[in-house]
């Protein structure tokens, strides 16, 4: 509770809002009181202003930012699914399906490559227009010529936008769209989970379970080979020590559709874009932190249980035996060989599970800085302090 | 011509059906897809909702009684209403399906993906032996989906929750079509299990009420 004090600030702004009001903004150069979970690194970023992060909240939130408005990022990246979309593979806003699982946005500002593929990718702002503008395909298909125009004709706006950029003459710019929304997702910190005060020294915060589960995990199992470091995507040597500041990308054997290796064709991994073939299947290590809400899995979401997912490592490897793409991933060619398959009892994948599901912070989701501050479509829903948005 | 084109996918569908899964034979070559096949011994009718687990297959024969239609091979469904919706599943009747091959577990469901376009219909290959699995990615929140397929296949949908016993399609009753709502308070992935006994092919689509 005490970290999320600054971002606590953050929300009076907002809040105080009537419905369709929304006319108390903050001004000046009020930086976001970032008091950060103690054992996390300095934050990589300028701390945002308070105006500019309460306008990336509204801006993070709003489905009016896509083109047909019936998206908004928050509702691909909401908290109660650890920051995700709950689709195997994402569907943009015109209804076509993508070739990827929808990461978690959590602890973002120190994610590093943000992409399952392109390890080039790591700027938030560079970033944001995949999904904001892309084409092939579509996810939020907004048209950079036309938003701000939009955004500037919704009397909510121009005050936000003029209270975090005062020395803008032409604030309701797209540059300022992209900005005000990094700032905001920089803040979608979680680093109050069990295992989080287990590293803080609270013995008794990871039940028996999790407990013996992490004991696989950094142990026998030497999940942090990969998974490793706080945010558990980071390789790791023998002795747990974080051997790199960015995560690798590694074919876990998931597929082997032809006999010798191949994926799916609509999603090979590195290869696409390397043509490499030793980079087939090959994808960016996630962070495990919040895993257990951020389901399906894998980076086309064709893990349905963090169970399956402890199958296929323990095997040495996924077998599909039925569906689309049937192989034994245990057989690439392209697999790491740190994918090498362990014994396991069922008590034990309990157990390991269980330590997976501890690496969820209960209050991500319930911090009132990463709600919508917008009004529901259903009506009743009693929250008074909501913004309307007029049809 | 409608049932005649569908007919003709299924006869070819049977020719190379070495298993038993279907008792939709065609062999009068005549049948359309009011005939169920479920005069398996399979004990499952496909009209238990879609919605449960009946834990039919255990070839009892035991139809349940879930709705009354009994189990006699032939139309048993209660009439569902001839709307814009179920005329949608019934001009689907007329387009190329699209083929999916469905995982052989829970586990495999997410390998065989739909997002409903309105547009396409499946012909969902069922395994060997056993359930066949597939995973549909409804797109909207507070969705009513209207889920079209061969009269006698029981889906079992993992989520939501069913608006509507599992009728027949009342716009297109020669097809053989079966005709379901079931809404999706959110969006999402949602699992679906075919049940053990359906024919080797089934065709299969849905189509979102607005």
């Amino acid at each position: 509770m005490r970290a999320w004090l600054g971002l606590g600030l953050v929300v009076s702004s907002l809040t105080a809002c009537g419905p369709g009001a929304a006319t108390k903004v903050t001004g000046g150069d009020v930086l976001v009181e970032l008091d950060l979970p103690p054992h996390f690194p300095d934050f990589p970023y300028p701390v945002p202003t308070q105006a500019k992060a309460d306008l990336g909240r509204l801006l993070f939130q709003d489905f009016r930012l896509a083109g047909n408005g019936t998206r908004s990022c928050g509702i691909c990246h909401e908290g109660k699914k650890g920051y995700t979309d709950g689709f195997v593979k994402a569907v943009g806003s015109e209804g076509g399906a993508h070739t990827r699982n929808t990461l978690s946005l959590l602890n973002l500002a120190w994610r590093g490559p943000l992409t399952w593929v392109k390890p080039e990718l790591t700027d938030l702002y560079d970033q944001m227009e995949v999904p904001l503008f892309g084409e092939h395909p579509v996810e939020m298909g907004a048209d950079p010529d036309e938003l701000p125009a939009r955004l500037a004709a919704i009397p909510l706006y121009p005050p936000y936008f003029r209270a975090a950029y005062p020395d803008d003459p032409a604030p309701i710019s797209m540059a300022n769209i992209q900005d005000a929304i990094v700032a905001y997702e920089t803040l979608i910190i979680a680093g109050d989970t069990p295992y989080d005060r287990f590293l803080q020294g609270e013995a008794e915060a990871l039940t028996s379970d999790e407990a013996a589960g992490m004991e696989l995990f950094f142990g026998r199992l030497a999940c942090d080979a990969c998974h490793g470091g706080l945010f558990l995507n980071l390789p790791t040597d023998g002795a747990g020590e974080v051997v790199s500041d960015v995560p690798e990308y590694v074919n876990i054997g998931m597929y082997n559709v032809d006999g010798a290796g191949g994926l799916p064709p609509e999603e090979t991994g590195l290869h696409a874009f390397t043509g490499v073939a030793s980079d087939m299947g090959r994808f960016r290590v996630p962070s495990l932190r919040g895993v257990a809400e951020s389901g399906p899995w894998g980076h086309d979401g064709s893990f349905n249980s963090l169970e399956d997912i402890v199958d296929a490592y323990a095997r040495g490897g996924r077998e599909l035996v039925g569906g689309p793409w049937p192989g034994d991933g245990a057989t690439s060619p392209h697999k790491d060989p740190r994918i090498a398959g362990f014994a396991l009892t069922e008590a034990e994948k309990g157990w390991l599970v269980a330590f997976l599901e501890a690496l969820t912070d209960p209050e991500a989701n319930a911090r009132p800085f990463l709600q919508t501050p917008f009004c529901p479509d259903e009506p009743d829903t009693g929250d008074v302090g909501c913004i309307v948005v007029e049809p | 011509m409608r049932s005649c084109l569908l007919l003709s996918a299924l006869l070819l569908v049977a020719c190379g059906d070495e298993t038993d899964k279907s008792t939709d034979d065609g062999s009068d070559g005549t049948t359309d897809l009011s005939d169920d096949g479920g005069d398996d011994g399979s004990g499952d009718d496909g009209g238990d909702e879609g919605s449960g687990d009946d834990g039919g297959d255990d070839g009892s024969g035991d139809d349940g009684g879930d709705d009354g239609s009994g189990d006699d091979g032939g139309s048993g469904l209660e009439m569902g209403e001839s709307d814009s919706y179920a005329a949608m599943g019934c001009d689907l009747l007329d387009s190329e399906p699209e083929r999916l091959v469905l995982g052989i577990s829970r586990s495999e469901a997410n390998t065989a993906v739909i997002v409903p376009d309105d547009e396409t219909a499946f012909l969902l290959e069922m395994p060997e032996t056993g359930d066949g699995w597939f995973t549909v990615e409804v797109p909207d929140w507070m969705t009513v989906v209207r889920l079209f397929t061969q009269e006698g296949v029981e889906l079992e949908i993992y989520g939501g929750e069913g608006f509507s016993e599992v009728l027949l399609n009342g716009a297109c009753p020669d097809a053989g079509i079966s005709d379901q709502r079931w809404a999706f308070h959110e969006w999402g992935a949602y699992n679906i299990r075919v049940a053990e006994g359906a024919p080797a092919e089934v065709w299969f689509t849905l189509v979102k009420e607005e």
